[in-house]
Parts: C-alpha cells; sequence; structure tokens
C-alpha cells in the first residue's frame, strides 16, 4: 500500500462484497486497536461490529450499496476491546470490492447523543405533563362527583333532620324554625298567620286496644289525612306522641277557626282503615305583642278547653 | 375502504400472466423495489403483485395511523386487505425477514387467502427469552432504534430517487425527500419497535399451509437456528439452508433465491 494512503489520518479499508476485510491502512489499525494488519485482514465486518451496528449494517448498507454503489456518511459503532468507537463510514464500490474510509466521530457522537437525549427529555416531559393534565382533568371530574354525591347526602342528611321518622311530616325542630320564621315576618310586614295544636281524643285507647303496630299506623294515617287538608304553605308538624300542629299561613282568627273546624269534621266524619278516631283542635292567631312562647301558650290553652268541653271540637283563644 | 383505494394506499402493483399469483413482501427498512432482482425470473409463468405497506415506498403515508400498526396484525391486515381488493384466493406468499411473520399472521387470520407461504430469513422473535435465542438483547436493539435515528437523513436520500425516479428531475426528487426525511421516521422507528419486539413463536403452531424456510448462512439478524425452531414449530414446513450469506439473498443472491423458489413452485 502507497505510504501516504497507509498513513492518512483516516482508517480505510477494503473488504469483499460479502464482508471479509482483505487490507487495512495502518491508521484503521490504530484506530480499532490492532498492532498488526494481520489482526484484522480476514475477519468478517460483523466481528469489528457492535450488535447494534450489526443489525444496522445489514439492513442498510449491504442493500444500499447493491443498489447505489457506494454509501456516504453512515455512522456505525466499531467494537473495541476497550470501548466502542463511534465513526462515520464512506464506502465505494470499485473493480468487484468495497473501499471503505472512517473517520473518528467521537465528538460528534457526544453532540448528537445530547441532542438526542434532549429530544428524548422534550418528549418525555411533553408526555409527562399531557399525563400530569390527564390525571388532574380524572381528578376533577372525581372531585365533581364526589361534590355532588355530598349534597345529594347533604339533602338527604338535611330532611333527616326536620322530618318525623314514623309519619314522614316535619318534626317539631321544623316547626319550631319556621314559627320563628313567621313570628318575625309578621311583626316585620302585619302578616297574619294562626297555629292549630291537635290532639287525637282517647289514644291511648287505641294503643291499649289494638297494640302499638296499629296505633303507629293510625299516627300515619292522620299525617297522611292532615297533609291533604293544607295547602303547600302550611306547615304540617308532629309534635311528639299523638300531638300535631299546623302552622296556617296569611290565616286570621276567623279563618283558621274555620279551616280547624273543617279538618275536625273531616276526621270525625272520614273513613279510617284500622279505627275511627277523632281529635280535639286547639286554635291560636298571632298577634303583634306575642313572643312565640305566649302563642304557644295560647293554643295549649285552647287545645285544653276543647278537650275539657267534651274532645271532638275545636276552641279559639 | 373501496379496491382502489387499496391498490393506491399500498402502492399495489400487479403484472406478469399465470393462474398462479406470487404475492411478494418486503421487510423491514425495504419496499417492493427489493425484490426488482427476483420478479423478472416469475412474470412469465406467474401473476406476480408487488406493493409497499402502509407509510413505506410508495404507499399513502397519510393512511399511516400509529394505533392500526402498533403490532404486526395491522400489516397481516394490509395483506389480507390487498387479497381482497384484488380478489385473489390461494396465492403463494413470499416474505422476506419480518414479512414471513406478517404473511403467516394473514393465513392465520384469512385461511382461504394464502395457500402456501415462503419465508426468506424468518425469525419469529428477535429478543433473548430464558431458554431462547433470538440473538438480541433489548438494549441492543434500543442502540439499534438511536442509530436509525442518527443515520435517517441519510438514507432517506437514497431512497428518494428511485422512488420517484424522477432523477432527470431532481426537484420533484429533493421534494419528495423532503417529505420522506419530515414524515417518516416515526412510522419507521415504529415498525422497527414492532418488528423487533414482536413475539410469534406461540403462533407458529397456528400455521396450516405448507411453508418453506429458506435460511442463508451467517445472517446476523435471523441466524440458523433461528430458522430451525421455526421449522420444527411449524407443522408442514421445509428447511433449505442456502449457500448465500447475510440477510438479504434476494438483493445479494438473487439467482440461489430464484432457483430455490422455481425448484419449490415447480413441485
Amino acid at each position: 500500500m502507497d505510504k501516504q494512503l497507509n498513513m492518512a489520518p483516516c482508517g480505510y479499508f477494503v473488504m469483499k462484497p460479502d464482508g471479509y476485510i482483505i487490507e487495512v491502512n495502518q491508521t484503521f489499525c490504530y484506530m480499532l486497536g490492532a498492532s498488526r494488519s494481520q489482526e484484522l485482514t480476514g475477519r468478517h465486518i460483523h466481528s469489528i461490529l457492535t450488535v447494534a451496528s450489526k443489525l444496522y449494517y445489514q439492513t442498510f448498507f449491504t442493500p444500499i450499496m447493491a443498489s447505489y454503489k457506494h454509501v456516504n456518511e453512515m455512522y456505525l459503532t466499531f467494537k473495541l476491546q476497550n470501548g466502542d468507537i463511534p465513526v462515520l463510514l464512506n464506502a465505494v464500490e470499485r473493480e468487484g470490492r468495497f473501499e471503505c474510509v472512517i473517520v473518528h466521530m467521537t465528538l460528534r457522537h457526544e453532540y448528537e447523543n445530547d441532542l438526542l437525549q434532549a429530544r428524548r427529555n422534550a418528549e418525555r416531559m411533553l408526555q409527562e405533563t399531557s399525563q400530569a393534565y390527564e390525571n388532574l382533568q380524572h381528578l376533577l371530574s372525581e372531585y365533581e362527583e364526589k361534590k355532588q354525591e355530598m349534597l345529594v347526602l347533604n339533602a338527604a342528611l338535611q330532611e333527616m333532620t326536620v322530618t318525623d321518622p314514623l309519619t314522614g311530616l316535619k318534626n317539631r325542630r321544623y316547626f319550631q324554625e319556621q314559627l320563628t320564621r313567621y313570628v318575625n315576618q309578621s311583626k316585620k310586614d302585619g302578616t297574619p298567620f294562626s297555629i292549630l295544636l291537635i290532639d287525637i281524643d282517647h289514644f291511648k285507647k287505641v294503643n291499649d286496644t289494638f297494640g302499638h303496630p296499629v296505633g303507629d299506623a293510625v299516627l300515619q294515617e292522620l299525617a297522611g289525612k292532615l297533609q291533604s287538608e293544607t295547602r303547600e304553605e302550611d306547615v304540617t308538624a308532629r309534635m311528639g306522641g299523638e300531638e300535631f300542629t299546623i302552622l296556617l299561613s296569611q290565616m286570621g282568627a276567623e279563618q283558621a277557626q274555620t279551616a280547624a273546624e273543617h279538618i275536625r269534621f273531616n276526621i270525625e266524619n272520614g273513613k279510617w282503615f284500622h279505627t275511627p278516631i277523632t281529635v280535639s283542635i286547639g286554635v291560636a292567631s298571632f298577634r303583634q305583642s306575642d313572643t312565640i312562647s305566649s302563642l304557644m301558650s295560647r293554643s295549649d290553652e285552647a287545645l285544653y278547653q276543647a278537650k275539657k268541653e267534651g274532645r271532638n271540637r275545636i276552641a279559639l283563644k | 375502504m373501496m379496491e382502489t383505494d387499496i391498490i393506491k394506499r399500498n402502492n399495489v402493483r400487479v403484472f406478469g400472466s399465470g393462474e398462479q399469483t406470487l404475492l411478494f413482501a418486503h421487510g423491514f427498512g425495504f419496499d417492493q423495489r427489493t425484490w426488482e432482482r427476483i420478479t423478472p425470473a416469475f412474470q412469465e409463468n406467474f401473476t406476480v403483485v408487488l406493493f409497499d405497506y402502509t407509510g413505506f415506498g410508495g404507499s399513502d403515508k397519510s393512511a399511516y395511523t400509529p394505533d392500526r400498526y402498533q403490532s404486526l396484525d395491522g400489516y397481516a391486515e394490509d395483506i389480507t386487505d390487498i387479497c381482497d381488493s384484488l380478489q385473489l384466493q390461494r396465492v403463494t406468499f413470499i416474505g422476506h425477514s419480518v414479512s414471513s411473520m406478517i404473511g403467516a399472521l394473514a393465513s392465520i387470520r384469512k385461511p382461504d387467502l394464502i395457500d402456501r407461504l415462503i419465508m426468506i430469513g424468518p425469525s419469529p422473535c428477535y429478543l433473548n427469552d430464558e431458554d431462547y435465542n433470538g440473538g438480541f438483547e433489548r438494549q441492543d436493539v434500543e442502540a439499534l432504534l438511536d442509530m436509525m435515528e442518527k443515520n435517517f437523513k441519510e438514507w432517506a436520500r437514497y431512497l428518494a430517487p428511485i422512488s420517484m425516479k424522477n432523477e432527470d428531475r431532481p426537484q420533484l426528487t429533493t421534494a419528495f425527500e423532503e417529505t420522506l426525511t419530515a414524515n417518516d421516521p416515526k412510522i419507521v422507528r415504529q415498525f422497527a419497535e414492532v418488528t423487533f419486539f414482536s413475539d410469534m413463536r406461540k403462533e407458529l403452531a397456528n400455521i396450516v399451509v405448507p411453508t418453506l424456510i429458506l435460511q442463508t448462512r451467517s445472517d446476523t439478524i435471523a441466524p440458523v437456528h433461528v430458522g430451525s425452531f421455526v421449522h420444527e414449530s411449524i407443522p408442514n414446513s421445509q428447511f433449505i439452508l442456502m449457500e448465500a450469506t447475510g440477510h438479504n439473498p434476494q438483493i445479494s443472491h438473487p439467482e440461489e433465491l430464484i432457483d430455490r423458489i422455481q425448484t419449490y413452485l415447480a413441485n
């Protein structure tokens, strides 16, 4: 080999088309860490390529050489005993042999790796960001779902705290809240309202005769009747035991009295599934001088009077 | 999809004459031009069908979706689509490299389409696995993917001129080259991943059509013992160890390959 080519600042080797190396220059030996050219000649190119490069070489080098008779700037990695070296390879087919030149590309290799790494990082960050966004969306919809559940649950709880479990009517607590509201309203603008305090006559007898389950059923039946006797804007509540109240919205004493009598009449003459009952009703209408307790006392007194006068009647105080 | 759309999508070419149809399928890194030294020997007595997988060669790259082509099944669908739109039945499928497995999948999915399989350099699994020596570790394949990325622009340049056949109008070639280098890396990379991370070992037993395995020597991608494994796993198969070396006998040793296929077809 010509001395200039032998010592040229690039690796030079010649191989047969089947990949066996025939000739190498000194620089090529030096680059591959061989002390004598005989260590490389006779070997197959595969034996000095890394696995990945071998794959790449077989997939691309051979077909390109077959079609174009030359290869330019192919990036490959040669396998050395103490580490691999990245190279750029140019090859040309001449007289049935492949003449190849390689140059080290350590620096460019690092630079390319950095670029590749940077791109991978960017891709990963993008992926992570979209993943995080997706998670966030997921959390958000989960939160919304839970919030809806809480709202429904809260409403149910709210309902439970103001409902009498046996009859489904409002309970004493709700009645008192509403009464406060009615009193305040009336004090402000003079809107009239009345309360009916309703007690079943001889309810103890019902329980003693038919037992508590029937007693409960009667309470439920009465609740249903009271509910249907009143308007949407009235408040019908069970105070406890066999005692019920109705807050009659925007009704003065006279109207309340008529309503109470109407209710009493219908209870006396209505159909009862288990056993017929009658009720006594105390009626009290709000006066501007009233407090909650004075109003309640009057309705109590009215009820007491109705009972005393023989039950199954109404009394106004 | 309309018949003509498939023909266009996969750049399908039909030529030659003969009752029997030979369907040639290119491997990873190639397109139908890989068969240009082989098909002239067959077009006199056979109908020859060539095509490019969606995303490669002269195919319609806009038809490529990462979802459809996330496994070899998507590529097998390309085969069955082509057979359906040409109303082909009982074809002889000749697949290079990964296409051996794609053809096998197509024959399993639609048994009427493919009469026999000719596999050139098949490997059902490139990665090593416990008792199985596929030849590669995961990091080798990952290094290959890196290498492809770094080399990509360079070999795209080689692919361009012929595929357009516009060497006298270089401006078109440049435009095409730009499209290629702009669009393809992701497709090529995904096909590489699908190919090199595929595992078809369990499917081999389901191949019922007669199968010829053409194995070359010194093939580092699909070594001899892998070819033997394929032979042992496919019930009705025949194994021939060629004189040819390397993974691409259709390019490096066309005469022997033609001879082997002709001998097999004559029987």
